[in-house]
């Protein structure tokens, strides 16, 4: 019911008309307004239960309808005025008379939670599942949608199908006015999906105990689990999993509740006032440490982007999502409860990648042609006097000022590593720094410290090794020295035949429209006083543009699909 | 669950228009367990490089007899299991299956887990389908929902990208298809025969069609193709989810065919067209006569293209 419309096109026409919207008072048989409203139409909008009464007595039609096919039961139902809707019962009203958007007063009473109003519909014959015709939604929908837990009781209690499913909107066409293609909103909520995406607990209180099926997902198969999670109401995502929730069940995007749990961890939940002194009692961690408890897979693999988060990478598992953001505790609940520390995303971003990027590269992107603010304005600390050259690494003197992570000197002193594992020194010598425990943790999971990532132009991503992400992201030193502690391949090169150096250097890829990355002398030198030996004599002639789409399409390289694992 | 369009279109058709002609619709009267029900007599066995492929079960199953028990690729639907394990051990001579690597997830290709779970059987698939094996799924290729099977049903060895086996002193190769027709797609390669099973992405005389709502998508699609085209050989025996055999010219000819419409693709995205709009165009007209009426394919494609490149 669009009230706002109707009663603002009803006060245009009065105006239009010269009659005070106030001055509604008349006969029963006086002439309708421009807009078809009748007196007793007018009263009832008003409120004035003496002057409608007064009206219906006169004999006033209670059915008429004004031009916008609104009745006085609707615009009394909109209100949720007890004793107007009763009086126009009583005088021979249709409860079941709908607007042209087939809203019933029913609808209009369920959203108001005016339950006796409600009930006196019901017992005047008020169809309980009547369905609008916009979204197909029944009053149930509209009573969870706006936080009547008592108005839901009372329609499920006169059978209302507690399951019901709004629209399913099929669009054929995605591309809009915008002039891009996106998605659009397909609709098929249910009562529990409302309850869940609003934060009435107290609605999904009243639907459990009417056995709602719990698992019963919209069109894209999105699970009222994942639909409280993503909107932060954990109490509420906590509930439905104490209820039975599958806490594996996947989306059309491959995105489980595990997914949506770490991803959304960060959202605090409701903003409305409504949930001001209604906090959540447990938080996305919890939710997380639950869903794990109770077998979520760590290792699911998302299909497609997904809706949210700039990591919705296909390949992508819940284990590489609490790498990329570097929470090592739930990277060890996680391998507890078997992850898989060689899965990577279908571009080739491992466990390592992930983290280790994060440094500097934020969510393993990694970016395209040299680490940020090249030349040492923003790049890598200089190296630390005295610092222990790499393996194989000339004995020469460090460059001033270079900076080595503790325990790099013992570790690198008689540890040899093992390709893609962890040289027994660097577990001995744990650093102070997270992300470097971090990395090292995985490292003995399992994880590939030399993986090479491809390319990836919708990610924008030159790929590379761990290093390669590093340095482009900034050149953490200690990272550095990290990586290389681990056994990676600091003379690695990756599809642009690029090695981590090259990249120090500014000769990375330079995207069309942008300036080359000027060099970073210190990150430089230091990664060649680590041992790094391979480098272009000068930096590549990069065509002005990137590859046109149609190549990008048809090597397929839009949308790497690759298997990376075990 | 019910049997699927594509086990419709290709095993029931021929049932369903002699049911019709004798003034009888089983298929339609049937309940919901009993439909595409066959009896062994009914599934046909031919040999191929000294593989069985039996058909009519629900899909394409081969077996490889060893001396004392049988390799299945595929297992029917679960209302044809007793019958097809039936007719398998009349094809090898075999009593028993020891091993069944389901190519996919889906009913027409883990029907007979359960008997050969129990049995004691192995059961390899990709880790994927094990875990769409453990709940109720949803396709748009079949109706309802699909399991979740019982333990014994389900896989007892999975891998996300690749394995060999050993079975009666030959070699058995499988390896991931990533997001061709699910996103737990297998191909199983028999080198020493020189033949492919491929599973969902290939149908033989007809169109596959993709799942886009479990992962598979035309990228997917396409890269499965590209993989069992540096695998085959000209004359490499490929026996699809359904239908005839091709050979490994046909699936190199078929992926032409398929990168082609790719292209087409994104020039209707470029028009905003929908998948039925695509379909109205008739990109593969010039291949109907041969592998009939593609509306379908073409439509869950586009469907798994705009869901994979467009911002959701």
């Amino acid at each position: 019911m669009r009230r706002g419309g109707i009663v603002a096109a009803a006060v245009a026409a009065a105006l239009l008309s010269g009659i005070s919207v106030l001055a509604t008072a008349g006969n029963a048989d006086e002439p309708r307004k421009p807009d078809g409203s009748t007196p007793l139409q007018w009263a009832v909008f008003n409120g004035d239960l003496p002057e409608a009464q007064r009206l219906l007595k006169e004999g006033a039609d209670p059915r008429a309808r004004n031009n916008y096919g609104v009745d006085a039961m609707q615009l009394a139902a909109d209100i949720a005025d007890t004793n107007l809707i009763q009086a126009l019962l009583k005088a021979g009203a249709d409860p079941n008379t709908a607007n042209p958007d087939g809203e019933t007063a029913l609808h209009l009473v369920a959203r108001s939670g005016n339950v006796e109003a409600a009930k006196l519909l019901l017992k005047a014959g008020a169809k309980v599942d009547a369905r609008e015709q916009f979204g197909e939604q029944t009053p149930l929908m509209w009573a969870s949608a706006r936080r009547q837990p008592q108005m839901m009781e009372l329609l499920i209690s006169r059978g209302a199908d507690i399951n019901a499913r709004g629209a399913v909107r099929d669009y054929q066409r995605v591309a809009t006015a915008e002039s891009r293609a996106k998605s659009m909103d397909r609709g098929g909520f249910t009562p529990l999906m409302y309850a869940a995406r609003e934060n009435c607990r107290e609605c999904v209180e009243v639907l459990l105990k009417h056995k709602v099926d719990v698992n019963l997902p919209d069109p894209s198969r999105v699970v009222p689990l994942s639909i409280a999670m993503l909107n932060g109401n954990w109490d509420i995502a906590k509930r439905l999993v104490e209820a039975g929730a599958d806490v594996n069940q996947w989306d059309w995007f491959g995105r489980s509740p595990l997914h949506v749990a770490i991803t959304s961890m960060g959202n605090s939940g409701s903003r409305s006032p409504l949930d001001t002194d209604h906090p959540n009692e447990v938080t996305g961690r919890d939710l997380v440490k639950m869903l794990v408890e109770r077998g979520a897979d760590p290792n699911q693999q998302l299909y497609y982007g997904a809706s949210f988060g700039a990591s919705a990478d296909r390949g992508m598992t819940p284990f590489l999502e609490a790498c990329a953001a570097d929470d090592i505790e739930f990277v060890r609940l996680l391998l507890a409860h078997g992850a898989n520390a060689r899965l990577a995303t279908s571009d080739g971003r491992g466990a390592i990648i992930l983290a280790a990027s994060r440094s500097g590269g934020g969510r393993g992107r990694g970016g395209f042609g040299g680490p940020p603010g090249g030349g040492g304005a923003r790049g890598a600390a200089p190296p630390a006097r005295g610092a222990a050259p790499a393996r194989g690494a000339p004995a020469a003197a460090p460059p001033t000022g270079a900076v080595a992570p503790r325990g790099a000197a013992a570790t690198l002193a008689g540890a040899a590593p093992r390709a893609g594992g962890m040289p027994a020194g660097a577990r001995a010598a744990r650093p102070a720094n997270p992300a470097i425990e971090l990395v090292n943790l995985l490292a003995e999971a399992g994880a590939d410290v030399n993986l090479m990532a491809k390319r990836h132009f919708l990610a924008r991503s030159r790929g590379g090794s761990a290093l390669h992400y590093v340095v482009r992201g900034g050149g953490d030193p200690q990272m550095i020295q990290a990586l290389l502690d681990l056994g990676l391949d600091i003379n690695a090169k990756d599809e642009d035949g690029l090695t981590a150096l090259d990249y120090a250097m500014g000769r990375g890829y330079v995207p069309f429209l942008q300036m080359p990355t000027p060099p970073n002398k210190a990150l430089a030198d230091n990664l060649r006083h680590l041992g790094a030996k391979v480098e272009l004599e000068k930096t590549p002639d990069w065509p002005p543009q990137g590859p046109p789409i149609a190549t990008a399409v048809y090597d397929s390289v839009l949308w790497p699909v690759e298997p990376v694992g075990p | 669950m019910s049997f699927s369009r594509r086990s419709f279109l290709h095993g029931g058709v021929q049932t369903l228009g002699a049911a019709s002609l004798l003034g009888t619709l089983p298929a339609l009267a049937a309940s919901k367990e009993q439909k595409g029900k066959v009896a062994a007599r009914d599934i046909q066995v031919t040999d191929v490089a000294g593989l069985a492929l039996l058909a009519g079960a629900g899909c394409n199953v081969v077996a490889l007899a060893g001396p004392d028990d049988a390799l299945l690729v595929d297992g029917g639907l679960a209302v044809n299991s007793a019958a097809l394990l039936k007719a398998v051990a009349g094809a090898t001579k075999t009593q028993r299956v020891n091993t069944l690597i389901n190519t996919h997830w889906h009913p027409e290709q883990t029907g007979s887990n359960e008997a050969v779970g129990k049995a004691g059987g192995a059961l390899i698939a990709h880790e994927v389908s094990r875990l769409a094996l453990t709940r109720a799924e949803q396709s748009p290729l079949f109706e309802g929902s699909y399991g979740p099977l019982p333990d014994k049903a389900r896989p007892t060895k999975t891998t996300y990208n690749a394995g060999s086996l050993q079975f009666a002193g030959e070699q058995v190769d499988y390896r991931y298809l990533p997001g061709a027709h699910t996103n737990g797609d297998l191909y199983v390669h028999f080198p020493r025969r020189n033949v492919l099973v491929a599973g969902g992405p290939v149908v033989g005389g007809a169109w596959p069609l993709i799942d886009y709502m479990n992962g598979g998508f035309m990228h997917g699609f396409l890269r499965s193709y590209e993989m069992m085209g540096e695998l085959v050989k000209p004359d490499t025996v490929v026996i699809g989810a359904n239908g005839p055999t091709l050979t490994g010219k046909d699936i190199v000819r078929h992926k032409d065919i398929y990168w082609g419409l790719f292209k087409q693709f994104f020039i209707f995205f470029n028009k905003g067209y929908g998948p039925l709009d695509v379909v109205a165009e008739r990109p593969l007209k010039e291949y109907e006569a041969e592998l009939g009426d593609p509306a379908k394919f073409i439509e869950y494609a586009y469907h798994s293209t705009q869901l994979a490149t467009i911002p959701h």
